[in-house]
C-alpha cells in the first residue's frame, strides 16, 4: 500500500470521528479545519501514526492540540457551554436533570470532564482515552473517578429533591 | 447511581452524536506538501509534534544574562535528582524567585458556586528594592486601579466607577511583601505541603500536577471530605500555570461546594528599564484630579 492509499484510508476510517471530537468542543464552523489541520499532520508524520486502534487516538490527540492552540481555556469551556445548550439535537425528556448534569460538567476540571466526555462520546477505552490525553491510565482511571462521582452525586441529588424549583435545584450543585 | 447510567446520560447531551461525515478528501490531497517525513527513530513518538503554542503570552524573560544562566542552571540541578523524576515544587520554587525585574502577573480566577462562575481578572506589576507595586483588578462591572510606592510611602486609587478622582493616601501597615497566589504556592513549598501527584496537560502542553497537603483537615459537602488543591506547573518553564481548589461556601445560607480555579495567564519578568518600570506607575486619567485622604 502505497504513502497515498494509507493516508486515504486513514481519513475514511477516522475523518467523522475527528470531525465529531471537534464539533463537541467547539464551534461547528471551526470542524472541518480542525479535521484538515489534523490529517495534514498526520500525512506530514503518516510513517509515526500507528496502524494499529491506536490510530484514533492519535488522530484524536492532534486534534486536542489544534483545538488547544486555538482557544484557550475559558473560550474552550463557553464553546462546550454554547454547544451543549444551543445545539443539542435531541429534545431532552427530563430538562431540568439534563441542566443540572451541564453544569456539572461544565464546573468540573477541564481535565476530569474531557476524561469522562473521551468514554462517554468518543466511546473510547481508557487506554484509546489516557493516550489521547497523554497520561497514564491509572492517573486517567482517576479522572474517570472523579468526574463520574461527582456526576453521580447530583443525578442523585435530583432523586430526592425533585420537588424543588429549578433554582435551587442548582443551587445544590 | 450506576456508572452506566452516568455515561447513558452524558451520551443523551451529547451535541453531535455518532460520527460527522467529513467533508470529500479532494481538497485536502490538494493541500499535502511533499512526502510523509521519515519515521522518528530512537523511541516511539507518542504525539506528533506541532507549531509552538501562538495562544500562551506566558514568557519568562530574565532581567540579565547572568540571572538566566544561573537560574536555568538551578532549575536543571533541581529537576533531575538521580537523573530521574523532577523535584517539580522546588523548580516551581526557583522559578518565581523574584529578580531584579519588575514582575508581571496576569491571573483569571473563577468561583463556581451553584453553578454561578464569577470571574475577576488580576494584572499585577511588582518591583523590589524600592518596592512597588501596581494592580488592575475587575469583575467585569467594576474596575479597580491602584498603585504604591514605599519611596515616599504612597498609595492611589482610581476606580471604573468614580473616573474623576484619585484617591492618594499614605498607607499603614504595608507588609512586608505582597500576598499574592504565587507567594501563598512558595510559602506551602517552604512548609513541605506541596508534592509532586504527576504528570498532566495543560492546554494540550506538557505540564506537572502538585498537591497541596494542608495541615488542616479538608471540610466535607454532603458529607463527603473534599479534595486536595491542586496546582498545574509548566513541564518547560515551572512557573505555575492553575490552581484549582474545592471548598465551601456558606453565602447561600447552605453550605455547599465552591471551586476555586486560578489561571495563571501569564507570569513573566520584564527587564528593568524605563519603559517597564512605567507599568509600575498608575495609568494617565484624562480629567481626573487627586484628592487626598486621610
Amino acid at each position: 500500500m502505497s504513502d497515498r492509499q494509507q493516508f486515504e484510508a486513514l481519513y475514511a476510517a477516522h475523518a467523522g470521528a475527528v470531525r465529531a471530537y471537534a464539533m463537541r468542543r467547539g464551534p461547528v464552523t471551526d470542524a472541518d479545519d480542525v479535521v484538515a489541520e489534523v490529517f495534514l499532520t498526520a500525512w506530514r508524520r503518516l510513517h509515526d501514526v500507528p496502524v494499529d486502534v491506536d490510530s484514533r487516538a492519535w488522530l484524536l490527540a492532534v486534534a486536542r492540540r489544534v483545538q488547544a492552540n486555538a482557544r484557550r481555556g475559558s473560550s474552550r469551556q463557553q464553546a462546550l457551554r454554547a454547544r451543549l445548550e444551543h445545539e443539542r439535537p435531541a429534545e431532552s425528556a427530563d430538562p431540568l436533570l439534563e441542566r443540572r448534569v451541564i453544569e456539572c460538567l461544565l464546573g468540573m476540571r477541564e481535565r476530569d470532564r474531557e476524561a469522562i466526555l473521551l468514554i462517554a462520546w468518543e466511546g473510547l477505552t481508557n487506554r484509546e482515552a489516557a493516550r489521547v490525553l497523554g497520561v497514564r491510565e491509572s492517573t486517567f482511571a482517576v479522572r474517570v473517578h472523579r468526574a463520574k462521582r461527582r456526576l453521580a452525586r447530583v443525578l442523585t441529588d435530583a432523586g430526592a429533591s425533585h420537588a424543588r424549583d429549578a433554582t435551587n435545584l442548582l443551587e445544590v450543585q | 447511581m450506576s456508572d452506566t447510567d452516568v455515561i447513558e446520560l452524558l451520551r443523551h447531551i451529547d451535541p453531535a452524536p455518532g460520527e460527522q461525515a467529513p467533508a470529500p478528501i479532494a481538497a485536502l490531497l490538494e493541500r499535502l506538501d511533499g512526502p510523509p517525513r521519515p519515521p522518528a527513530r530512537g523511541r516511539r513518538r507518542r504525539r506528533p509534534e506541532l507549531p509552538a503554542p501562538a495562544w500562551r503570552g506566558r514568557r519568562l524573560v530574565l532581567g540579565c544574562a547572568g540571572a538566566a544562566t544561573v537560574a536555568l542552571a538551578a532549575v536543571v540541578l533541581l529537576s533531575l535528582p538521580g537523573g530521574g523524576t523532577p523535584n517539580v515544587a522546588a523548580a516551581m520554587y526557583q522559578a518565581t524567585t523574584p529578580g531584579s525585574g519588575v514582575l508581571h502577573m496576569n491571573t483569571v480566577t473563577e468561583k463556581i458556586v451553584g453553578g454561578h462562575t464569577q470571574t475577576t481578572s488580576e494584572q499585577f506589576w511588582s518591583e523590589q528594592n524600592p518596592r512597588r507595586v501596581r494592580l488592575i483588578i475587575s469583575n467585569g462591572e467594576e474596575t479597580l486601579e491602584s498603585a504604591l510606592t514605599t519611596q515616599p510611602l504612597k498609595l492611589l486609587q482610581w476606580s471604573q466607577s468614580n473616573p474623576d478622582v484619585i484617591k492618594q493616601s499614605v498607607p499603614t501597615g504595608i507588609a512586608d511583601s505582597e500576598q499574592t497566589g504565587v507567594q501563598v504556592l512558595r510559602q506551602l513549598y517552604r512548609k513541605g505541603e506541596l508534592t509532586l501527584a504527576g504528570k498532566s496537560t495543560f492546554d494540550g502542553q506538557p505540564a506537572w500536577l502538585l498537591e497541596v497537603h494542608p495541615q488542616y483537615t479538608r471540610p466535607t459537602v454532603d458529607g463527603k471530605q473534599l479534595p486536595n488543591p491542586t496546582v498545574v506547573v509548566s513541564a518547560s518553564s515551572f512557573v505555575p500555570l492553575e490552581f484549582d481548589e474545592d471548598s465551601v461556601s456558606s453565602e447561600h445560607g447552605t453550605p455547599e461546594l465552591m471551586v476555586i480555579r486560578v489561571r495563571y495567564v501569564e507570569y513573566e519578568e520584564l527587564p528593568r528599564n524605563t519603559q517597564d518600570e512605567a507599568l509600575l506607575a498608575l495609568a494617565e486619567h484624562q480629567g481626573a484630579s487627586i484628592e487626598n485622604e486621610g
